[in-house]
């Protein structure tokens, strides 16, 4: 999801409306486009402009993420069908590029844009737009970022050429020249994407016909020919990256949204290098895609009865061109280059709904006879969860994710375990998050202590799953876990309910004793069903109940369900399928 | 025998002495008498009264009750009588100090200075009160009223007036009752009477010649916790209720996932920004798992790169199974209805409720851990329209809602998307659940060439709104007191 702000007029305009949306309807219209109005509207300012924010769904669309392009989008529902132009003129500027660049970042398009009447309100908008391709589409850069540049500076033909970290320029924002080795260092924007070429020795660089910086892409613009201001008419806009069609998606937006705004536009011609095997290309790209899209899978598709006439009106009003394909019932739909999102004829049957309206085509009902149940572990937690709350237990939840002290320190495992068996994340957000739990059993007892002052006694419990590694698997198992704290509470208490438990749900069981870290000796034992060991049961260590401050003893059990095998409950593995 | 009246040898004893007296008689007067305390008399002639037994009659009483100052006034005397012995041992004090120096609430100040004005006997110069006469004494009048009061006996009207005027005694009513005897030809019978049933009485038949000491019925019982279903479970385990009658068979899954399951088989791009390392959580060992050795890995592959035979374009990149077989906590509960694209067999309708993982700053609206309730439809006659019919019944059969309205929405793994809106009778307008049909890249690898309908919904805000939660962290709420007490719901329904 991307976010951008607007100007309800701005906007409104852009749909050639007389007066200005309400957020309401402004919501409504965007609603066509993905995207829905996420703040109140702020202003007018003295400009005329009311702010408002817009959330953008669609992750793969960056020609919505301007007021520019979601009034292209929505404009087509209103007045404007069809394919938007594409076919521009020739400005005369060139670009040549360094074969060397192919295994560094190899693709460059560019665009000049003439005649713009920029305000601080469009440049605002202009520098919008380029953030969020950049950051969202562009990944931080990496696969496409924009440069804007004053043409009126610039001589063709540029050169996309390779220089050294010694190679030295006056970066956007600084006076002085200064090497790229130290702009990296130096300049924020150096420090921020540097890292993208920081396995090259060379850096790429944009230099016009008389060797002037345009700028390092993707880190940096020059400070002259790199600054854009309200008194700049004409520019060139160029886009880097590593991923071709990428580039071309972003040059092609950036031409409509500079359509859009009245500027003329013009092409810029890029000479690659004959082992890039492309030969010269025109930006931006002048020729439509194509896709065809069959008429009656559509509509089995959908549900819907529409005729090839309907579906190539509701096509063009989603800004597309439709061509008689070559057999009947078949549709050549041509779509704008910047709709790389489209990779399948079912991305156009969605587009049919939207311009037909979700709520018009309406829903049907499916005669689908299906048998519902609930999943084997679902029934079984169940099961001993009734036994439980039967019991006068009260159920509890704790996060699976939870911290080393909870696990290890306080009660049960020691580091040994915490090495071998538990999951710790490599990125966590806190350290109090930094474990899966493997065990129910710390975080009932945790429970108690933040309880300390509610009243006693506390009978609690837990079912539900945890985790834990063997080997290289990992499992995630279900446990029962249950916590008797009060001044009454013996071995026997639990014991108790856990004999009711196995009992009730027709499991033989033996008790041995053991001596552990976290039951007291004499009062520990293991439990044991079908000969093997399924859990522990005990009075809690006097030492672990003062960690928790907790002033009354504690007898508990915890088993393991899965390892039961008459309760069929399954383990999860990441590994199996 | 309909006219014989049981009673206790104690209520015996109060009917007796009030039969006795032959007249009216108090309840102080009964206690005194049978050495009972006033509280059992009380209860006793309740008891009498209601079989019909005697008359009783309740009066309500006028009388002068002490107020707090009052009460002062009684023990340590009015200030009057104060002030004038203050000024016997020193001849003067200046009225600022009055307060302070006796020790006496300020509103009474200037009635008690009033008092020995108007009796001539001290005059106030310049803010100072000096003693015009010694052989004069302050009247004992009011002292002695306040006494009286005390002693619950009458006092003079006039007297009074002035008390009340001072704040010093208040107006309260007393209900005190009169008890005569009443002819009622009724026969009684005295019987032993006892507190508790017990095995011996039933079995020995004792039981029938005793009388069952009433309780007190409006007093109110221990308070006792009932063992309980945590709120937030026991929701999921309604919703399942819901979920299941509509024919929807639960599936389960890992917690710990490969990207694989999550994301490659959900098609998205091994580059997708949600597959960041900042939008994950990630292991630290073993960090990556085995990819099945199946067909399908190769056809999920194949679709990313050139589309395979789906139809797609494919993203054009190379497909690295390394990525794929990362291990992940699970972000999105989508990872389990992929791992159940392989063996599903239609007509079939699945769900999850599924606890996943992803980072966040950590606040009311954000947790790192949170339930995600979705599934799958699989049936090859299913179209987009039976999508939205699916979704209205959500809508209306889980939620209670009404008026749903379907915006389109954004899903990498489903084309066309939905997103549900409908307005709930007390939530308004909510955003109820998303869906979509997987796209043919997502299905044909697995081998099916039918849409399957993909749907999730949001259904904790239901809860949290039942349960007057604003705050998502208290879903795993850690309040003992608040289990013990929140009530029991019987469905997953928000009253209206």
């Amino acid at each position: 999801m991307v976010t951008i702000d607007i100007s309800i007029e701005d906007f409104s305009r852009l749909l050639g409306l007389d007066k200005p949306l309400t957020p309401e309807e402004l919501d409504k219209w965007v609603s066509f486009a993905k995207a829905e109005v996420d703040s109140e509207p702020e202003g007018p300012d003295e400009n005329g402009h009311t702010k408002i924010s817009i959330d953008i769904k669609t992750a793969s669309r960056p020609d919505l993420w301007s007021a520019e392009g979601l009034a292209r989008e929505v404009r087509g529902l209103i007045d404007m069908q069809g394919l938007p132009n594409i076919k521009f003129p020739a400005s005369g500027y060139e670009i040549t590029v360094n074969p060397e660049l192919k295994e560094i970042r190899p693709y460059i398009a560019a665009v000049v844009a003439r005649n713009l009447k920029l305000n601080n309100f469009l440049i605002k908008q202009l520098i919008q737009v380029q953030d969020k391709v950049d950051f969202s589409f562009g990944r931080k850069r990496k696969r496409t970022s924009i440069g804007i540049y004053n043409l009126h500076m610039i001589q063709s033909p540029i050169k996309y050429d390779l220089v050294p970290r010694s190679f030295k320029f006056v970066p956007l924002g600084f006076e002085e020249e200064m090497p790229i080795s130290e702009i990296m260092k130096v300049h924020p924007k150096g420090q921020e994407y540097g890292h993208i070429l920081a396995s090259f020795e060379k850096v790429p660089i944009l230099l016009d016909a008389n060797g002037k910086v345009l700028s390092m892409p993707p880190i940096i613009n020059s400070n002259d020919v790199g600054r854009v201001t309200e008194e700049t008419t004409d520019v060139l806009i160029e886009v880097t990256g590593t991923n071709k069609e990428a580039v071309d998606v972003v040059i092609s937006l950036l031409a409509q949204n500079m359509q859009d705004r009245g500027a003329t536009v013009e092409t810029v011609l890029v000479h690659y290098p004959n082992a890039y095997g492309l030969g010269d290309v025109i930006y931006p790209p002048q020729e439509p895609h194509s896709l065809e899209v069959p008429v009656k899978e559509v509509n089995k598709y959908l549900g819907t009865k529409f005729t090839e006439k309907r579906m190539m009106s509701l096509l063009r009003k989603r800004r597309h061109d439709v061509l008689p394909g070559k057999q009947k019932g078949i549709m050549m739909v041509q779509y704008g280059p910047w709709r790389q999102d489209i990779m399948h004829w079912v991305d156009l049957s969605e587009e049919i709904a939207i311009a037909a309206d979700y709520n018009k085509i309406g829903p049907s009902t499916a005669n689908l006879f299906t048998v519902g149940g609930l999943d084997i572990s679902t029934q079984k937690e169940n099961m001993i969860r009734e036994i439980l709350v039967g019991c006068g237990l009260q159920e509890v939840i704790n996060y699976n994710l939870t911290d080393s002290k909870t696990i290890s320190n306080n009660v049960l495992r020691d580091s040994k375990f915490l090495e071998e068996h538990a999951i710790h994340l490599i990125n966590p957000v806190t350290s109090t998050y930094e474990y899966l739990r493997p065990d129910l059993l710390p975080g009932l007892i945790r429970f108690v202590g933040r309880n300390s002052e509610v009243q006693f006694p506390h009978h609690i419990f837990e079912t539900g799953e945890v985790a834990v590694r063997e080997g290289t698997d990992v499992i995630t198992l279900t446990k029962a876990a249950v916590v008797l704290a009060g001044s009454d509470e013996t071995f026997e208490t639990s014991h108790r309910i856990l004999d009711a438990l196995f009992r009730l749900t027709g499991i033989d069981y033996s008790l041995n004793e053991t001596e552990n870290n976290y039951f007291i000796d004499g009062r520990s034992a293991e439990i044991i069903v079908e000969g093997k060991q399924v859990g522990h049961i005990g009075e809690i260590k006097v030492e672990i109940l003062e960690n928790h401050d907790i002033k009354v003893p504690i007898s508990a059990f915890e088993i393991d369900l899965t390892k039961i095998k008459k309760y069929g409950i399954p383990e999860y593995r990441a590994n199996a399928y | 025998m309909p006219n014989e009246i049981r009673l206790t040898p104690d209520a015996g004893l109060v009917l007796e002495k009030i039969e006795k007296s032959r007249q009216v008689v108090g309840i102080d007067e009964l206690s005194n008498q049978t050495g009972f305390d006033i509280g059992k008399v009380s209860s006793l002639v309740e008891l009498l009264h209601k079989y019909g037994l005697i008359n009783k009659e309740t009066k309500e009483i006028e009388e002068y009750k002490l107020t707090s100052r009052g009460k002062a006034s009684l023990k340590n005397e009015l200030i009057e009588r104060r002030l004038m012995k203050y000024l016997f041992e020193h001849g003067s004090l200046h009225i600022k100090d009055v307060q302070n120096t006796l020790k006496v609430d300020k509103s009474d100040v200037s009635a008690g200075i009033g008092v020995l004005k108007k009796e001539g006997m001290i005059k106030i110069d310049k803010g100072s009160i000096e003693l015009l006469d010694r052989n004069k004494t302050v009247s004992d009048e009011l002292q002695e009223a306040l006494e009286k009061i005390n002693q619950h006996e009458p006092i003079p009207v006039e007297i009074a007036e002035v008390l009340l005027k001072r704040g010093l005694v208040e107006k309260s009513v007393r209900h005190e009752i009169f008890i005569s005897p009443l002819k009622h030809g009724k026969q009684i019978k005295i019987v032993e009477e006892v507190s508790n049933l017990t095995p011996d009485l039933i079995i020995s038949g004792k039981w029938r010649n005793v009388n069952f000491k009433p309780y007190n019925i409006k007093s109110k019982p221990r308070i006792i916790y009932p063992g309980k279903y945590h709120p937030y479970r026991h929701f999921h385990d309604h919703l399942r209720e819901k979920l299941i009658a509509l024919g929807f068979k639960e599936m389960k899954g890992p917690l710990i996932e490969q990207e694989f399951w999550n994301f490659d088989s959900l098609f998205a791009p091994q580059d997708h920004p949600a597959r960041e390392d900042s939008d994950i959580f990630l292991i630290e060992n073993p960090t990556h798992g085995i990819l099945p050795d199946e067909i399908f890995v190769e056809n999920v592959k194949q679709t990313h790169q050139d589309g395979w035979i789906t139809g797609s374009r494919g993203y054009k990149y190379r497909w690295d199974p390394r990525k794929a077989a990362r291990l992940l906590l699970r972000p999105q509960g989508t990872a389990i209805s992929a791992r159940t694209l392989r063996k599903v067999n239609p007509p079939e309708k699945y769900f999850s409720i599924a606890k996943c993982f992803r980072p966040d700053d950590i606040d009311a609206t954000h947790g790192v851990e949170f339930y995600q309730v979705e599934g799958i439809v699989c049936d090859p006659s299913i179209t987009f329209r039976d999508l939205l019919g699916i979704l209205k019944i959500f809508a209306e059969d889980i939620a209670g809602a009404t008026e749903v309205n379907f915006r389109p929405d954004y899903y990498p793994f489903t084309s066309p998307s939905v997103e549900l809106s409908a307005r709930h009778p007390t939530l308004g307008r909510i955003e109820f659940g998303g869906a979509g049909i997987f796209r043919p890249e997502v299905v044909r690898p697995y081998g099916i060439d039918y849409p399957v309908i993909a749907w999730g919904l949001g259904v904790d805000r239901l809860f949290m709104v039942k349960n007057k939660i604003d705050d998502i962290r208290e879903l795993f709420s850690q309040d003992l007191n608040w289990l013990r007490e929140v009530e029991i719901s019987s469905g997953i329904e928000v009253d209206e």
